[in-house]
């Protein structure tokens, strides 16, 4: 009885946590209905005239709306194996460190970038990648033309995913670091004594102690195969490499906030949410089974 | 969009200083004296005039959008103020605000509300759209006579100075005038803005044919104007918007050389409504473009580059040529904090192969002063208009001691209508002309004194003042450029937006652009411009052709 107070407690203890739930996630959803309106902002959304499915039905229509949720895929995708491999490549590179203040200091420095928002470093990546910015000089050091990165749909997914990588990967680092120093010290220092050497023992102690570890990032990062960055592609784009770097996102930005399609730009984001709701179940159940990763 | 914030901060500065500049009531003996007839006319008493006193006080009511970052000293408002009371105690009116909105989004929607719940104030400011709602819902009052009797000769004057009338045209409904449109006055086209000292140091001509300005275009990349040893100047500047009325760096010019005007409608010769962005004309100067892409002579990375950048080019000295519009002035001036010999020169270039400059007129009007059907005395609208007019002017003596020296804007007055001439621009240049020949400014007219003397300080020392070279080069030396003898205005048959506009305007525009952009910079063949058209009129296009044939047809 006393036990079931104290939980009692804790319910208590949530209650500021699910009113802004509420307020600011689970009624704002009801806004939903605007995808099947003919939405007009004065009309608000109980006078706005019903039109079914023609929102879907024009988005459809559209040539855009294949090539935003191909982008969309590829993007996002690319960036999921890559922001996972790397920082994974990385921590086991910096386990074998064996000077520790080095270690420590080039952990702080890789995983700065995390903390500066998009704003900011699509600024620098512009300036970087300009045609007198220091990449293409180093391209010319080779002897190679200029290259107009960020007008160029060959190469504008390669700088989404590359510079992506390159902001995140020092913290994702963390992770696997984390997850090392859960490996068993004595496991290491058994495989010494039978003659295992460094690369054995990365082989059979420590890559199949990050397994869990990975499988579960592996599984929950499929709920975010729609989300290709916003803020990043937004602050890099221009009209050019639409055709590369327009994603779902962005082009609700576009339709609704700038163009006022509200209709037409809820349709897009509800489409996106159902589809990610689904991966994300899929998700959470392959965690469950893999990585025997529970929430309920 | 970058730009397009920037254009509207522009845009709205430069008109409010061209307002305040022109008018030109008192100047010159080709104008007729507007000033004292309406004097003498509004000191008559018990007749009805312009500005006759009412005996007993006419309430109003009125809707207007407020003023953001008003300038007002302490303790006056908008509902209280020296040129609210001045209008109010001329004319014996009272007038109250239903609302004022200061954000333009939030009092359109207002205004939109009000129009839905047929609750609107006696008087208000509203849109193109809203304007045709209120008139099809019968909600307005009919203009047409109180604008005959009671119109002062000066607001008379204004609309009349548009050819064929065409801004009081857009207020009338079959024949019926039911809003007084704010005028859009001409010039808002781009100029090629060249560096002066780059053209003498290479020993050129300023250029006047399209082959010309790429020839000057090519020297100036090639040939190291500023001569500062450095291969660090730039070719033509750009913009993603790529056309666009008033726009900074955008092609505009280059299209119309080619006798193309993207985004206006017009009438072929068999009377077939064509859309220009979709003419072979445009395929032509698409093609020139993107040649002047290819050979580096249009800024590589125009794409990537936001407003703030390429102006940021202009400052560093870094780019010489340019199109932008005469109030582009205050952006270039900025030269000169690098290099102080720095001069720029405006043209109103590239010359058609018949040596004219062409060009598609602005939008008449964006904004319509209504009067509800209901309001009792609707000439008493008229009559703040008139009275307010003088006091923007100060042609009224008592009008100019109204917060003399502070500066305090006219929106502060109740009805904001921007009206004035279509050539005001040009028409003041004859008096910088005649001040700077004798630097006499005795007797010119309050409204233009501080611009005149900053063109006179800044002959006097030119350069060293950046403000008043400012002021010269977008008022004086841009200004006149604006009226070149040049010009062939090429009207559109329809501005605005129809229904299926509004809808799927945005896509349509979006295809426009992206494939304007993508054959510039060689991303696509200049072929793609045939898929585009059949594109363009297959997802919108041609219920927009339909749209705008059935109003320009029914005209």
């Amino acid at each position: 009885m006393k036990n079931r107070a104290f939980i009692g407690h804790y319910h208590l203890m949530l209650l500021p946590g699910i009113a802004l739930l509420l307020v600011f996630s689970v009624i704002p959803m009801l806004g939903i209905v605007i995808a099947f309106q003919d939405f007009q902002p004065t009309l608000g959304i109980f006078r706005s005239d019903w039109v079914g499915w023609d929102n879907f039905r024009y988005m459809f229509s559209l040539p855009d709306s294949r090539l935003i949720f191909v982008n969309t895929l590829v993007i996002a995708s690319l960036k999921i194996v890559f922001g996972m491999l790397v920082p994974f490549v990385f921590a086991l590179l910096l386990h074998e460190v064996i000077h520790i203040k080095f270690k420590r200091i080039v952990q702080t420095v890789v995983y700065l970038p995390h903390f500066m928002s998009w704003v900011i470093l699509s600024g620098i990546l512009i300036n970087m990648l300009s045609l007198e910015g220091i990449v293409n000089q180093i391209v010319g050091l080779f002897g190679g033309e200029p290259i107009l990165f960020l007008q160029s749909n060959s190469w504008f997914r390669g700088v989404l995913v590359a510079s992506d990588v390159w902001k995140e990967f020092g913290f994702n680092t963390i992770i696997y670091i984390a997850a090392l120093t859960g490996i068993n010290p004595n496991l290491y220092e058994a495989a010494a004594i039978d003659g295992a050497n460094r690369f054995q023992r990365l082989i059979y102690i420590t890559i199949p102690g990050l397994l869990p570890t990975i499988i579960l990032l592996a599984t929950l990062s499929l709920g975010n195969v729609l989300n290709a960055g916003f803020e990043q592609i937004l602050n890099l784009y221009n009209p050019i490499v639409y055709q590369s770097g327009d994603i779902i996102d962005t082009y609700v930005y576009r339709a609704g906030l700038q163009e006022v399609q509200y209709g037409l730009a809820t349709a897009v984001g509800l489409l996106k949410s159902v589809v990610s709701f689904l991966l994300i179940a899929v998700s959470y159940t392959l965690a469950a089974r893999f990585a025997n990763y529970r929430i309920f | 969009m970058n730009a397009k914030k920037w254009l509207a901060l522009f845009c709205g500065s430069a008109l409010l200083g061209a307002t305040a500049c022109s008018g030109g009531g008192l100047m010159g003996s080709d104008e007729p004296a507007v000033s004292d007839s309406a004097q003498t006319r509004s000191n008559v008493t018990g007749e009805d005039g312009p500005f006759a006193k009412y005996d007993e006080t006419v309430k109003l009511t009125l809707g207007r959008q407020g003023v953001s970052g008003n300038n007002l000293p302490d303790g006056d408002t908008l509902e209280d103020n020296e040129y609210l009371n001045y209008v109010e105690k001329r004319l014996n009116v009272e007038i109250g605000y239903d609302f004022s909105i200061e954000d333009l989004e939030a009092y359109n929607q207002k205004v939109t509300l009000a129009i839905v719940s047929n609750k609107i104030p006696d008087v208000m400011v509203v849109d193109e759209q809203q304007f045709q709602r209120l008139a099809k819902a019968n909600m307005l009052a009919d203009l047409t006579d109180v604008y005959e009797q009671y119109a002062s000769p000066l607001i008379k004057e204004y609309y009349g100075s548009y050819t064929d009338d065409r801004v009081l045209e857009t207020g009338r409904i079959d024949g019926k005038l039911y809003a007084l449109p704010n005028t859009n006055i001409d010039g808002s086209y781009q100029l090629l803005w060249v560096r002066k000292d780059w053209l003498d140091n290479l020993d050129l001509q300023p250029p006047k044919t399209m082959d010309e300005v790429k020839s000057v275009v090519e020297a100036f990349m090639r040939d190291d104007p500023d001569g500062n040893g450095k291969d660090d100047t730039m070719g033509l500047l750009g913009d993603t918007a790529v056309v666009g009325d008033g726009g900074f760096f955008t092609f505009d010019p280059v299209f119309n050389a080619y006798h193309s005007y993207p985004g206006s409608w017009f009438k072929d010769d068999a009377g077939n409504i064509v859309y220009g962005s979709t003419t072979p004309e445009t395929k032509q100067a698409l093609g020139a473009l993107r040649d002047l892409y290819a050979e580096g002579l249009i800024d590589k990375e125009f794409l990537t580059r936001k407003w703030e950048d390429n102006a940021g080019l202009v400052s560093s000295g870094r780019a010489g040529i340019l199109f932008a519009p005469w109030f582009a002035g205050w952006a270039m001036s900025d030269a000169v904090k690098t290099d102080p010999n720095a001069d720029w020169l405006p043209l109103a270039v590239p010359l058609d192969e018949a040596g004219k400059r062409n060009i598609v007129p602005s939008v008449p009007a964006g904004s319509f002063l209504v009067v509800n059907k209901q309001t009792e005395h609707p000439e008493a609208v008229l009559k703040i208009l008139n009275t307010e007019y003088e006091g923007i002017r100060l042609l009224d003596p008592a009008a100019q001691e109204l917060y003399k020296g502070q500066g305090v804007g006219w929106l502060n007055y109740p009805l904001n209508l921007q009206l004035d001439y279509q050539d005001s621009l040009a028409r003041d240049i004859p008096i910088y002309d005649r001040a700077l020949e004798d630097g006499n400014t005795e007797g010119l007219p309050e409204r233009i004194l501080p611009r005149v003397e900053s063109v006179l300080k800044n002959a006097e020392n030119p350069k060293r003042d950046i403000a008043a070279y400012a002021d010269t080069l977008a008022y004086y030396t841009a200004a006149a450029v604006t009226g070149s003898k040049e010009l062939n205005k090429v009207e559109p048959v329809f501005y605005g937006n129809t229904e299926t506009m509004l809808k799927r305007g945005s896509n349509l525009e979006k295809l426009e652009n992206e494939t304007f952009l993508k054959i510039i910079t060689g991303t696509a063949p200049l072929d793609e411009f045939d898929t585009f058209v059949t594109t363009w009129k297959s997802i919108g296009g041609d219920a927009v052709s339909k749209e705008v044939a059935d109003i320009a047809n029914n005209r």
